[in-house]
């Protein structure tokens, strides 16, 4: 594997996990933080969260990540999707700093 | 993709489609058979009455054979699968039978707005995965399989035609279209959404294919201790969305420098035919979206999050819009 892409998959791994675990703590999710399916929708279906846990992540995230996701509702739905969204969003922030 | 399948597709995203679940089955058992049920199913049915719950049958290595959607109605479990015939179905769940029932599904942005013209307005509060009976021999079952809103109505056989019929008529007021299995499987795959008929043929266990959240690993039901031995050894490979310029040909190398790293296991290009869907199992440590180095069939591809889609559904508030009005509707693009 070249170095940029072991790079960029490894930065991808640990925020992920990252955000697993703030998931699992924040929201006093009974799963071990690798079991969040990263692809696996957050609400309704999947994990089953609601819109409560939905402002729990916001404030989580922007006190973990300094990642402002709300932004208006329409992006809020986008980023808030799947773990792998917000990861998705996190990253883009970092990227844009 | 073909005209016909294009504007089924079109129907599906944007307005109302109706199709006849024909590969559906249902299995009814009472209060006390439920609890035999409850052994044999990787999941917990300690759910309330009108409350279903999506899960899975696992062959004994831990790979779905079959999708299900388990709930109580009138104090009787309701079990809909698609996957397995009706005898293995029955074999599977320790009993009961095929109950004699027609499946009708209602989906799509403005879908609860013809169900709610049928019915009563009422029916726009029935929750995700709600369900209630509105007419003797009707059962209505918040769920669909294409990401967007999505009724299931269970209808004795007598009954079918007729509320069949209604929905079509009804329907021309939104626009609405019979559409086709291969619309909803198409959508389905857009959506992220398990298809035992497209990812149960593979050898993947519900860890592989992001369905963790589907069983109770803490069960000693069929699969579970093959998930758990897995779970213990670290997965090695994982389900994955990628893009591509492209058609990509099911079953090709993923390659990341030349080296294989996984293989195509179900792809559809997208309504305009400029970028292709293509889901891919892909060993752990290449299995991240956001890569845009990996090739398929001498295609750049690039790893996504999932689903393909923004679905318009996210965006349509049924307290608020209308199918008359739905230019008033802001749906962002999806990249």
């Amino acid at each position: 594997m070249n170095t940029e892409l072991s790079t960029r998959l490894q930065k991808r791994q640990a925020t992920l996990r990252m955000v697993q675990e703030l998931l699992v703590t924040e929201l006093y999710l009974e799963v071990d933080p690798e079991d969040l399916d990263p692809d696996a929708p957050l609400f309704g279906s999947g994990h089953g969260l609601d819109s409560i846990d939905a402002v729990e992540i916001l404030v989580a995230l922007e006190g973990k990540f300094q990642a402002r996701l709300e932004g208006d509702r329409v992006d809020a739905v986008r980023h808030l999707r799947t773990v792998n969204t917000i990861v998705d969003r996190i990253l883009s922030e970092q990227a844009a700093q | 993709m073909t005209q016909k399948l294009r504007e089924a597709v079109s129907v599906l995203r944007n307005g109302v489609g109706l199709v006849r679940h024909e590969s559906l089955r249902v299995h009814i058992f009472g209060e006390s058979a439920a609890i035999e049920v409850e052994t044999r199913l990787p999941m917990d049915l300690a759910i309330r009455e009108g409350q279903f719950k999506q899960g899975l049958v696992l062959d004994d290595t831990g790979c779905p054979r079959a999708d299900l959607l388990a709930g109580f109605i009138q104090h009787e479990l309701f079990v809909v699968s698609r996957g397995l015939d009706a005898g293995r179905m029955t074999e599977a769940l320790g009993g009961g039978s095929a109950g004699d029932w027609d499946i009708i599904g209602v989906e799509g942005p403005y879908a609860w707005e013809l169900m709610a013209s049928w019915d009563s307005p009422g029916i726009i509060g029935l929750p995700f995965m709600g369900a209630f009976s509105p007419k003797d021999g009707i059962h209505i079952i918040r769920a669909g399989f294409t990401g967007e809103y999505g009724y299931l109505l269970l209808v004795r056989p007598e009954l079918a035609g007729r509320v069949w019929e209604e929905l079509c008529s009804l329907g021309q007021a939104f626009d609405a279209a019979v559409v086709e299995q291969a619309a909803i499987q198409h959508c389905s795959l857009e959506n992220w959404v398990f298809d035992p008929e497209r990812d149960g043929k593979h050898t993947l266990d519900a860890l592989e294919l992001q369905l963790r959240w589907r069983v109770d690993m803490t069960k000693a039901t069929p699969g579970l201790d093959a998930l758990r031995a897995h779970k213990a050894a670290g997965l090695r490979r994982r389900i994955t969305a990628m893009s591509a310029p492209s058609p990509v040909a099911i079953g090709a190398d993923v390659l990341a420098d030349d080296l294989l790293i996984g293989r195509v296991l179900a792809t559809a290009p997208d309504l305009e035919g400029d970028t292709h869907r293509v889901l891919a199992v892909l060993d752990m440590p290449y299995a991240q979206p956001g890569i845009d180095s990996y090739v398929v069939d001498g295609v750049r591809c690039r790893t996504q999050s999932a689903p393909w889609v923004l679905n318009q559904s996210l965006y349509v508030n049924p307290q608020r819009h209308a199918y008359a009005r739905r230019h008033e509707v802001v749906v962002p693009e999806a990249r």
